[in-house]
């Protein structure tokens, strides 16, 4: 039995932007699993927008995937399918049916419409991630959640992915949870939780 | 969203051509020999069946005892004259193809006439005078009554009608304006005499198995035995016991073809759980997004299922054909009877369901926790 995470207590406000930092195996992932609804495996609570969700509660639980952005380092696009075809594919689930316009709305917020046909394998590491992006923002989450979303780029579009996100948090006002190894990118946030070997470090707010 | 996920589950199929292409051909053949063994067993059990019912077997049997020296009591001329009676059968039989109109000869009471008349064939001919053809056997007909005119012929009960080469007397008159022979429609049908004949047994085939027609013939026969010595029908037990062990021997060998489908079943199952390891990061992705579980089964079982009920039809159309023409050049008719061919239905699509909901049920467990790292 691994003891990943230790004596977490953590409030995040709705609408904040928090980043979650630390060295490489301290529980960043662990802890933004259980936060994304993605990891039941754990003792304690845990409310999400006032709800407390267990994993028996598979319809329950699938309702509120449906409210959250996920943004992985390792992007998560089907391969098989075309963007437009990954993206509709999101869109069936989350919404129930194709939105075609939401579609090609999203796309043009970042800036991929001229890729919508074309296949994961065709495009760069920053153009996949811009696309994971729109996948996120496709239902117009209540709460996007980044686990190194830069860790497989470059600078150059580091800093693109980064607009991306802190122009959603400006606009929508989406709650925002980011994780990374990199103080640069932590800055943008307005807290920055530190963890060192599963337990909560630091915690402060930026001004 | 099931639709949308009806065309995804075809548009992984599609994907994955070779795969599904291979996991469909052990359905395929599957059900494919499951089909021919079963219309084969099916269509000689029918073919068979049909041919021994045709041949009715008269036996003698005495009250006696099993001492009774049979040539005592019949001799082989007097099966010879039932069986020349039988003949004569056959005779009305070949007339049938003639019913209309005839020109026939008549020896009647008020002299011999060459006229024309209808043929008909009832067996409910409202009778004026005389008989129905209930309890007749051999060369009759029923015939119209017309004036006593000396110009016209007048038919009378006894008087003889010839019509190709056999005479037929008149049993019967009604009050038809037409001028109408009847002939009863048991003897347009059903007697047909086989050569062999001997002092043990008669055989005899029929069309159809009215046993009224097999009735006639016994009694004719019994008509010329002693009362301690009587044919009887043997052939009712022996076409019984005939179909039972066809359809014995049909469920023995649908038996062994459905090991086949067991085999392909195992395939498919084998082949779902490769490729739900392959496709965990999908499954995963869908997960995140907010799929439920019970939609993830679904979609996976319509995979498997959309693959054995393609196959299986396929099977099903190839088995149905291959079937046909093998028995055609055999000369026998394919026949299948509808309890197996839905039978076969079931089974893929049970098989369909079986094998395709554990994985399905596997693949709704995928863990969620390697899309991050
Ligand atoms: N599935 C698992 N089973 C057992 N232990 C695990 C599992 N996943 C992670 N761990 C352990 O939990 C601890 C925290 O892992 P976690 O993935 O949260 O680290 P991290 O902060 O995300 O690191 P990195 O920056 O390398 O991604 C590590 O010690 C790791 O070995
Ligand atoms: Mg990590």
């Amino acid at each position: 039995m691994v003891e990943a995470l230790k004596n977490i207590n953590l409030e995040i406000n709705i609408g904040s932007y928090c980043s979650i930092v630390g060295k490489s195996g301290s529980g960043k992932s662990s802890l933004l699993k259980i936060i994304g609804l993605l990891d039941f495996d754990y003792e304690g609570t845990y409310v999400l927008f006032d709800n407390q969700l267990r994993s028996n509660k598979d319809t329950v639980v699938s309702k509120h995937r449906r409210k959250i952005g996920f943004v992985f380092q390792d992007f998560q696009l089907i391969n098989r399918y075309t963007v437009q075809k990954n993206l509709e594919t999101a869109s069936v689930i989350k919404l129930g049916y194709v939105d075609k316009e939401r579609i090609s709305e999203v796309l043009e917020e970042v800036e991929m419409s001229s890729k919508a046909e074309s296949y994961p394998d065709e495009l760069s590491g920053g153009q996949k991630q811009r696309i994971s992006i729109a996948r996120a923002m496709l239902a117009k989450p209540d709460l996007l959640i980044a686990d190194e979303p830069t860790g497989a780029i470059d600078e150059e579009n580091t800093e693109n992915i980064l607009e991306l996100i802190d122009k959603l948090h400006k606009n929508t006002n989406t709650t925002i949870i980011i994780v990374t190894h990199d103080m640069d990118v932590a800055q943008r946030a307005d807290r920055i939780i530190e963890l060192r070997d599963g337990v909560i470090s630091n915690d402060r707010v930026l001004l | 969203m099931i639709g949308y996920f009806f065309k995804s589950a075809f548009t992984t199929l599609k994907y994955n051509k070779f795969r599904t292409f291979l996991t469909g051909l052990g359905i395929f053949v599957g059900v494919a020999s499951v089909i021919i063994i079963v219309s084969f067993s099916d269509s000689f059990s029918h073919h068979l069946s049909n041919k021994f019912n045709q041949k009715v077997t008269l036996g003698l049997v005495s009250s006696i005892g099993d001492n009774t020296d049979f040539t005592e009591v019949i001799t082989s001329n007097e099966i010879q004259t039932v069986a020349n009676e039988v003949r004569k059968m056959e005779d009305v039989l070949s007339f049938e193809q003639a019913e209309g109109s005839k020109k026939i000869d008549c020896q009647l009471s008020n002299g011999t006439w060459q006229y024309n008349v209808d043929i008909a064939f009832d067996d409910d001919v409202s009778i004026v005078d005389g008989n129905s053809f209930n309890s007749a056997i051999g060369n009759v007909v029923i015939a119209y009554q017309s004036g006593t005119d000396e110009t016209s012929p007048v038919y009378k009960l006894g008087d003889s009608v010839v019509i190709d080469g056999i005479v037929y007397t008149i049993i019967g008159t009604t009050t038809d304006l037409s001028a109408t022979i009847y002939f009863p429609q048991r003897l347009s049908s059903q007697v047909s005499y086989q050569e062999a004949f001997d002092i043990a047994a008669f055989y005899l085939t029929t069309n159809n198995k009215n046993p009224d027609t097999v009735n006639i013939i016994l009694d004719m026969l019994n008509a010329e035995l002693e009362d301690s010595v009587n044919f009887v029908n043997y052939t009712e037990e022996d076409s019984e016991s005939i179909g039972s062990i066809f359809s014995t021997i049909s469920i023995f060998l649908s038996l062994i073809a459905s090991i086949s489908l067991i085999v392909s079943a195992i395939n498919i199952i084998n082949i779902m759980y490769i490729s739900i390891l392959e496709r965990a990061n999908e499954i995963a992705i869908y997960r995140s997004l907010g799929m439920t579980k019970g939609m993830v089964v679904y979609l996976f079982l319509i995979e498997s299922l959309l693959i054995v009920v393609m196959f299986a039809l396929m099977g099903y159309l190839f088995g149905l054909l291959a079937s046909y023409l093998i028995l055609t050049i055999m000369d026998i008719n394919l026949y299948v009877s509808i309890n197996s061919l839905l039978l076969i239905v079931t089974i893929s699509v049970v098989l369909g369901i079986g094998a395709g909901i554990k994985p399905a049920m596997k693949a709704s467990n995928t863990n969620l926790s390697i899309l991050l790292r």
